[in-house]
């Protein structure tokens, strides 16, 4: 069993909300750049909240992409104006746009690095608390017909709330390297999102693709059906983010994103602050 | 208990190598596979491309986690197991065998001076 100082290669953790809404990809290889960083010990080990760019669309994995059919099913949908982010963990295609939130922990590879499963579950206990602070209980599982569907997804009532991935750089996953390296464990999370139409479009992309991969809408679930936007905006407010709820017409998918940004960085700094872990602000990506 | 052929070299990044003249095949070990799970798939360099030792040259997709493949030697990549396109799973099946995933033509089989035999690799996976 990894302790969580093993897991996090350290006994301080960054804690920010890092995204770059205007350039979808640059949004998405963060990740990699900041992993990079913290294999050189140019960071601490990180938590990062981050948005999805606001364009409708998908993040696929490279093994989506591995065939001359996939990668032209993936340009006929940029053609048409879809977003199509290539993500640098593994499993299958996720909804993106405005409604989605991703966390990432971004940890230092070092000699007694756990399991990937050890990473998986540090992973998911940091957002079933969170969920917990909505009074949401939830709980990890496979669930077949979800889109990237795994043994680590959170699931909330038999329907998905989360998925998740790993990437291991600097050798093979949940072995000794003498390369320095990062761990990169991600969570998507819908918040508000059409889930009929983000079903849809991961169909046709597998179906044109020539790959049998499918999805069910109704094996998924959105944060907005889960919990209130007054809840929402309270959770948020206060811990400093969004602190009103706005009327109606304006609780948008950005706002709810915003609201639940706000609520997981302050649950992901809790989550590790009660464990002995000094968590501070990150700088910049720089 | 892992399978550890004699006649091979090996890394400890968990790559092996089977020279044959100046060539070297690489894969990833019995150790290895068996640690990953299921391999789902496997990207790796085209034909011609170069690779370096202690270089990343591909990635190896277990059940949703992403590791790097790491280069044992450096050289010219000759040949490329294609047939993991279409069955990842050869590498858990056969990782010594139809499992292979490049051949290299060595720039510098000194190289290999720098990998383990098998009973150093033994070692090093009982650390």
């Amino acid at each position: 069993m990894s302790s969580l100082t093993d897991l996090l290669g350290a006994e301080v953790l960054a804690v920010a909300w890092l995204d770059d809404l205007r350039h979808p990809q640059d949004n998405v290889d963060l990740d990699v750049r900041l992993g990079g960083e913290v294999a050189r010990g140019l960071r601490p080990p990180l938590a990062r909240v981050w948005r999805a760019a606001p364009e409708p669309g998908l993040a696929v994995s490279l093994r989506d992409l591995a065939t001359a059919q996939a990668q032209a099913a993936a340009d006929r949908l940029r053609g048409e104006g879809w977003l199509v982010v290539v993500r640098n963990t593994g499993g299958t295609a996720v909804p993106q746009g405005d409604g989605v939130l991703h966390f990432s922990l971004i940890l230092p590879r070092t000699r007694r690095s756990g399991s990937t499963d050890a990473y998986y579950r540090l992973l998911t206990e940091v957002l079933i608390a969170w969920l917990a602070g909505y009074g949401v209980e939830a709980a990890t599982g496979p669930l077949p017909g979800s889109y990237c569907d795994g043994q680590y997804n959170v699931v909330v009532g038999g329907r998905k709330l989360i998925g998740t991935a790993q990437s291991w750089r600097g050798g093979l996953a949940g072995m000794a390297s003498g390369h320095p390296g990062y761990i990169l464990a991600h969570a998507c999370i819908m918040i508000d999102v059409d889930l009929v139409s983000g079903t849809r479009l991961i169909n046709r992309f597998y179906a044109e693709a020539g790959l049998p991969d499918r999805v069910r809408a109704e094996a998924s679930v959105c944060l907005r059906d889960l919990v209130p936007d007054d809840v929402l905006g309270a959770q948020a407010g206060s811990h400093g983010g969004a602190a009103f709820v706005p009327p109606v017409s304006a609780r948008t998918p950005r706002w709810r994103a915003d609201a639940a940004a706000a609520g997981l960085l302050a649950a992901a700094a809790a989550y590790f602050a009660a464990r002995g872990i000094r968590t501070a602000a990150a700088a910049g990506a720089g | 208990m892992s399978h550890i052929p004699s006649n091979l070299k090996y890394s400890k990044e968990h790559e092996w190598v089977r020279v044959e003249g100046n060539r070297a095949v690489i894969g990833i070990t019995d150790f290895a596979q068996s640690e990953l799970g299921d391999i789902v798939f496997v990207d790796l360099p085209q034909a011609g491309s170069t690779v370096q030792a202690g270089s990343t040259f591909g990635s190896v997709e277990s059940v949703k986690t992403v590791s790097d493949l790491f280069a044992p030697v450096s050289g010219r990549v000759v040949r490329v197991n294609e047939s993991l396109a279409d069955r990842p799973e050869q590498v858990n099946e056969d990782p010594y065998g139809s499992g292979w995933m490049i051949e290299v033509e060595m720039d510098d089989p000194t190289e290999l001076d720098q990998l383990l035999d098998a009973e150093g690799y033994q070692a090093h996976t009982s650390d």
